[in-house]
């Protein structure tokens, strides 16, 4: 052992000089890379000062994937007004206070076709529009656009009912004949509306393939894809062809794609984002709150119970009293904070964040496990009963609150019987299901979403909400109408609604203009940020 | 017939890469197919029954699983590993997209996990006392220590609190050497604590198997200079244990990916997996997946290889 150690003792010397020269020359050349690295950094960042700054937005791919381009909005039924802000301009633009204005139309109003108000729509184009492609927007690359997007098969395109015609008038006028009222078609047509009023290139109009690599709008900057990684980076760089320059505030806009929050959160802190998107996860809000940064929320759901009086299977939710039972039955601030903490707050309306919605509804359903039993003995069901609940598995909150239901549901003596599928599909295609949980997207044109085609619609047996919903289609201002619906279906208990989820935003001081509050819900668009 | 031990070698590694790829690409088909995200779900979140039939049929989602792999297969041998269902994107250009970043992952990390895993070892081994004790200490702290949870320290000690190095993203080595290197040096020390520490232990104990053999005694009774002694006897035979253990850890490394790629956002090839997997995109899951095997395949390969230059014996059995 002795010689051993004093072996050692000998090899010690000539390899620790080594070492130690090996370790300084490999901490030199990191120090001279990262000395490099920043000098090469300084400078850019200096002949940038002069130049227009790039725009980093971070967003989560649960966020990004229904985004990709226009072309598959129509097929998602989706909105990402930020995202299509960058590539698309649209006809009107709505302010963040609500007001709708003139965007690529200069004008527009109703008509009378001959067929009935408000199926009849004229506006007219600014001149100037081009599309990125260079191509320039007349009357005619309109009417290509509405009639490829009439042929689309998503959820928006029921909204001017089946055939709507549309028809240039000379080079700038676009003419809309449609086969059911809508009577808010300025906000349809604007930029946080349903996309129909967001034109795309004839070329793109034409081979719709094209769309999956590119940006085909007319707004103010397009995709760069040869640096765009899918699903990972998207950079968009500025439309050579925007007719208004002077609103172009970003040399390159980039939006990365970061599925974890805390690395999001990272990102703003080191100073890469400007600001960042973390849909309703509210796990790093604290820390996001302690970094200095303005955490922005808005409402953009709900979770929602839809009781089913079509399944076949039972007639114990055609009672108005078991409706009111399970409402009543419901702890709502307990569940909201059992799905998501922070990101969720009780509700009852079936519109929570809308300009339609009613406060007052809030307090409607109280919860009152009491009367809930005493509402089910009085529908003849004193012994309790079984329903049936449609839930997908494959998403953890819906088992959440699938559990969370269930307890406070079998305290007052209804049992729920949980049917997995793995799929909203699986569920349409199998009408059996009597009550299920959803994540419901909360849409500015409600009157879409209450379309008698949308496939969620349980209620229209309902011969008294049918009247309302056609009396609030047809009326020129038409919320107290809605207003009136959604109580009588609130008090109905169609939808049983829990709590709202809210997106949340971590904004930078780097950049202004991320207002998410207000009468939009939550759509931030690309020409009103600008840096601080 | 086949002489050359080493190219008997290459070749009978290359016969068998054929059945295992199509048993990994079946397999993964299969597990693909079981996951409970659908695909459907995600490109139609609120569509209507019609618009799911359509799309399943447009996708042949609608054929039975064997079928459904039938035809990816023959596509596939056919060199058209298909599109991406989210993005549109062709798998091929997918995978010659991404694959840079990860070999800026995984290369820098190899050279890392060698010259510090086996360095350290070497050094345990001849220096015993204090200094081993130190480093076989710290390669149990690199046992212990999971990666999410070192770059996520890292991060918010480099990037956060002194603005040295990014949180997150990629520039590519053509684009800007320095900043290429920035961007790589967080992620590279997350992913390569785990194999440094493993090479560094496994080094050691090799390294002390050979110094206590009796060739090495004998070298040391004859006077052979201990340089010698430690770097042309003991670590050469000790560097077979660490090539196989470091083709081991470059296996895993590919698996290390999926995780650091996600927490530094590196748009990579196992970001890009974890994607495909988690929205149920088969064809990119299915292309990532065979990519993955083949580089496997590669790997032990040279794995092969190395021991024939590590060891005259191989060449000549």
């Amino acid at each position: 052992m002795r010689r051993w150690t004093s072996v050692n003792r000998r090899a010690r010397s000539a390899p620790t000089v080594h070492y130690s020269l090996v370790a300084l020359v490999a901490v030199a050349s990191l120090v001279g890379v990262m000395s490099t690295a920043s000098a090469h950094t300084r400078t850019a960042t200096a002949t940038q000062a002069a130049a227009k700054p790039t725009l980093r937005i971070g967003l989560p791919y649960s966020a990004f994937q229904y985004y990709k381009n226009i072309a598959d909005i129509p097929n998602s039924g989706q909105s990402g007004a930020l995202e299509l802000s960058l590539g698309y301009s649209s006809l009107f633009h709505m302010e963040p206070n609500g007001t709708v204005v003139g965007e690529l139309a200069s004008s527009g109003s109703y008509f009378n076709p001959g067929t009935g108000a408000q199926k009849g729509f004229e506006f007219t184009l600014i001149h100037g529009v081009r599309f990125s492609d260079g191509t320039p927007l007349t009357a005619a690359a309109m009417v290509d656009y509405l009639d490829f997007y009439a042929k689309q098969v998503g959820g928006y395109q029921g909204l001017f009912g089946k055939d709507p015609k549309f028809t240039a008038v000379g080079k700038w006028e676009v003419r809309m004949v449609l086969t059911v009222p809508v009577n808010d078609m300025e906000t349809v047509l604007s930029d946080v509306g349903d996309f129909w009023g967001t034109p795309a290139s004839p070329a793109c109009v034409a081979n719709p393939t094209l769309f999956t690599n590119a940006t085909c709008g007319t707004g103010p900057y397009k995709l760069d894809t040869a640096v765009s990684v899918p699903n990972s980076s998207y950079v968009y760089v500025p439309n050579p062809y925007y007719y208004d320059k002077a609103a172009v505030k970003y040399s390159r806009v980039i939006e990365d794609i970061i599925p974890e929050p805390a690395s999001e959160l990272a990102a703003l802190q080191a100073g890469q984002l400007n600001f960042a998107y973390v849909a309703s996860d509210s796990s790093t809000v604290s820390a996001a709150r302690s970094a200095g940064l303005k955490v922005e929320s808005a409402p953009i759901g709900a979770y929602q119970l839809l009781l089913n009086e079509k399944d076949p299977s039972t007639s114990a939710l055609t009672n108005s009293l078991v409706r009111e039972a399970i409402s009543y039955a419901l702890d709502r601030p307990a569940l909201a904070q059992l799905v998501g903490p922070g990101g969720y707050a009780e509700a009852t309306d079936l519109f929570p964040v809308t300009d339609i919605s009613d406060p007052s509804y809030a307090g409607h359903f109280t919860y009152d496990p009491a009367k809930a039993r005493a509402l089910l003995a009085q529908a003849g069901y004193s012994n309790g009963l079984t329903l049936n609940l449609a839930l997908i598995e494959a998403r953890t909150q819906d088992q959440t609150m699938f559990n969370g239901v269930a307890q406070e549901l079998k305290a007052v003596g209804i049992t729920l019987n949980p049917i997995n599928y793995t799929s909203p599909s699986s569920i349409f295609s199998n009408a059996g299901y009597l009550l299920t949980t959803i994540g419901n997207t909360t849409q500015v044109q409600y009157s879409s979403w209450l379309s008698a085609g949308n496939p969620v619609t349980t209620w229209p047996a309902d011969s008294y909400m049918v009247s309302l919903y056609n009396k609030a289609i047809r009326a020129t201002n038409p919320v107290p109408d809605w207003r009136q619906m959604l109580q009588y279906e609130s008090q109905e208990s169609y939808f049983v609604t829990i709590c709202s989820v809210s997106g949340i935003w971590y904004v930078t001081k780097s950049v202004q203009g991320v207002d998410v509050t207000g009468p939009r819900i939550g759509a931030v668009l690309i020409n009103e940020l600008s840096p601080s | 017939m086949v002489r050359n031990p080493v190219v008997r070698v290459v070749v009978r590694r290359l016969y068998l890469a054929v059945p295992l790829l199509f048993v990994v690409s079946a397999l993964s088909f299969l597990l693909s197919s079981l996951a409970p995200t659908n695909v459907l779900d995600v490109l139609l979140p609120n569509g209507s029954p019609a618009q799911y039939v359509a799309l399943a049929h447009r996708l042949g989602l609608d054929q039975p699983v064997y079928e459904q792999y039938w035809h990816w297969l023959v596509h596939a041998l056919g060199g058209n590993l298909g599109t991406s269902y989210t993005t549109g994107q062709g798998v091929k250009a997918l995978i010659v997209q991404r694959f840079p970043v990860t070999l800026s992952l995984v290369v820098p990390t190899v050279v890392v996990m060698f010259l510090v895993g086996v360095g350290a070892g070497v050094v345990s081994a001849v220096h015993g006392g204090a200094v081993g004790r130190l480093i076989d200490s710290l390669t149990l702290v690199g046992f212990a220590l999971p990666a999410f949870w070192v770059g996520a320290v890292l991060v918010s000690f480099f990037a956060v609190k002194i603005h040295l190095l990014p949180a997150i993203g990629y520039v590519s080595l053509a684009q800007s050497p320095g900043d290429w290197a920035r961007s790589m040096v967080l992620p590279v020390v997350a992913l390569s604590l785990l194999p440094i520490a493993v090479m560094a232990r496994q080094t050691r104990e090799a390294m002390m198997d050979v110094l206590a053999s009796e060739h090495v005694r004998m070298a040391w009774a004859n006077g052979i200079p201990p340089r010698v002694i430690f770097f042309k006897l003991a670590l050469k035979n000790a560097s077979m244990r660490a090539v196989t253990v470091g083709g081991l850890q470059v296996i895993g490394l590919l698996t290390g990916t999926v995780f650091v790629e996600q927490v530094f956002s590196l748009p990579g090839l196992g970001s890009g997996l974890d994607t495909a997997a988690s929205t149920g995109d088969l064809p990119v899951t299915q292309g990532i997946v065979v990519f993955f095997t083949v580089v496997i395949v590669a790997i032990n390969l040279i794995v092969d290889l190395l021991y024939a230059v590590l060891d005259p014996r191989v060449r000549t059995s």
